[in-house]
């Protein structure tokens, strides 16, 4: 590639850079809207640069790509030479695909890290000069920060079972965890039944079915009407004392502990 | 409020809202896309062919196509496929445009001429690389991840739906806006509806194919295998969770 434009500073970004050329320009963006700073990025490439940017800036990428109807790779976690892989259909996809143009943009996966050993010094950062919009106008913003979100459009879900005991725990060593990751709060049903958690929390074949990023079981044992609602969760993470606790079968990664301990000590490091 | 108007106001706010605005004087084209039904695998075989067991209308697409409906406007679903754009029509909308279209770019294009021929007030969809890339090939406004849209004086008012916050944006027409994809229930629709789609146009449009620019060689299906690992300790668990399955 002969030039590239990094938008804005993570680290995937700017490590898919290091690996796919020698030299790259890096822009910060500021508050603005996607129009403006679109126009913004076209007004600072020339026939022969590139961009790149983390995928949480995909709507801005697409963007410049239609306004130069430029291939645009999506979900990039891996580089070698012209060639790229990359992900559709929501990551299940994995394709290899070589870039015949000079250009292209490209929205590299968060979790892309640089495969070279030599560190390239990063080139100096400098803020985008972005002139507002004339057709979009920011009416209000308000933080969601401190509710937890909803079960459904949570990315991390910390589910409860009965071995918390009353609410007052439940809340005690699950909301801190929670909390710290941003995750929405579930039950299972043994949870529910003993009147512990409330039953618009029961994940489970009787209750919501939910495949966020991360699902983490505390205290679960593992029935399958509660598997049955969280199965397809991308990463599954089990914490119970019972070392012979079903849930550890279809877990990614198991720890026996009791959560009365555990929990405490993950919310600390987390 | 009388009862009888207080029950009107319940079941048709939106009715009862436009009854003074005349004539349905906005259009909105809809795009319907087809996904990957999630529930069925995607297998790639030996020679890199893949294959897709069975397409599904994107359900973020039909919300969008429900919710345009309920705008009381003129509405234009755009497909790759025929039966999409007839649940589509059985949803409400009134004419349909089947294109030919390989990928999100070429889709794209198809809807810049289709957007040229057709001047829409607004073009609506579900999530995804379409929608920002066609506000960038025609130069509109774009508000992304809309949890609500409303018609305001000459605009649209948009709620996106950001990682820990809310915002409001007022676009000027003509703007895309697409959908947050937590809106993934779609309306149910009625048998006779979907008889009276059939009767409903279908224009079918091929626009030439963009010089790719790129070039598969490799394909994989994503296998949903679990690590099935125990750790030892919560350093070890957190440790695994940053740097290997990279998910906090």
């Amino acid at each position: 590639m002969k030039r590239l434009l990094v938008l804005g500073e993570s680290r995937a970004a700017i490590d898919f850079a290091r690996d796919t050329c020698i030299r790259f320009d890096t822009v910060s963006l500021p508050d603005s809207t996607d129009d403006a700073l679109a126009t913004a990025i076209l007004a600072r490439m020339d026939e022969g640069t590139s961009v790149a940017g983390p995928s949480n800036l995909f709507d801005i990428l697409a963007r410049v790509a239609g306004a130069l109807d430029l291939p645009l790779l999506r979900e990039v976690d891996g580089v070698d030479g012209d060639t790229v892989r990359s992900g559709s259909f929501d990551g299940r996809l994995r394709e290899t695909i070589k870039v015949t143009t000079a250009r292209a943009v490209f929205s590299v996966n968060s979790n892309y890290r640089s495969t070279a050993s030599a560190a390239v010094e990063p080139s100096a950062i400098d803020a985008l000069s972005v002139a507002p919009s004339t057709s979009t106008h920011l009416v209000s913003r308000t933080s969601t920060v401190h509710q937890r979100p909803p079960l459904h459009e949570a990315r991390v879900v910390v589910a409860g079972g009965r071995s918390l005991k009353d609410s007052g725990q439940f809340e005690q060593y699950l909301g801190k965890v929670v909390d710290k990751l941003g995750a929405a709060i579930a039950a299972s049903g043994g949870a529910v039944h003993s009147g512990i958690a409330s039953s618009t929390q029961l994940v489970g074949q009787t209750g919501s079915t939910v495949a966020p990023e991360l699902y983490i079981a505390v205290g679960i044992s593992g029935a399958d009407q509660h598997v049955g609602g969280m199965q397809d969760s991308r990463v599954i993470v089990a914490i119970n004392r019972d070392p012979h606790a079903s849930i550890f079968r279809i877990a990614d990664y198991g720890l026996v502990a009791d959560l009365r301990e555990a929990l405490p000590e993950l919310a600390e490091k987390l | 409020m009388s009862a009888a108007s207080k029950l009107a106001y319940d079941v048709f706010p939106l009715m009862v809202n436009n009854l003074n605005e005349g004539e349905r004087s906005m259009k909105i084209i809809v795009l319907v896309r087809q996904i990957p039904d999630p529930d069925r695998p995607i297998r790639v075989d030996a020679n890199g062919h893949v294959d897709i067991v069975r397409w599904i209308a994107n359900p973020v697409d039909e919300v969008a196509v429900d919710r345009a409906v309920e705008l009381d406007t003129e509405v234009i679903a755009v497909s790759t496929d025929e039966a999409c754009l007839l649940s589509a029509m059985a949803r409400g909308a009134g004419r349909g445009y089947l294109v030919d279209a390989v990928d999100d770019r070429a889709l794209a294009k198809a809807l810049v001429e289709i957007a040229r021929r057709e001047t829409p007030d607004l073009i609506l969809m579900g999530d995804g690389e379409a929608g920002p890339r066609l506000a960038g090939a025609l130069g509109m406004a774009q508000a992304t991840g809309a949890a609500n849209l409303d018609l305001v004086d000459g605009g649209v008012r948009v709620t996106r739906k950001l990682p820990g916050s809310l915002e409001v944006l007022e676009l000027n027409m003509p703007a895309v806006v697409t959908l947050h994809r937590s809106l993934s229930v779609p309306k149910l629709i009625s048998l006779y509806a979907i008889v009276d789609a059939r009767d409903k146009p279908i224009e079918r449009l091929t626009v030439a194919p963009p010089e790719s620019g790129i070039q598969v060689i490799g394909a994989e299906a994503v296998p949903k295998t679990r690590i099935g690992r125990m750790v030892e300790s919560v350093d070890e668990l957190v440790h695994a969770l940053r740097e290997e399955a990279r998910v906090i």
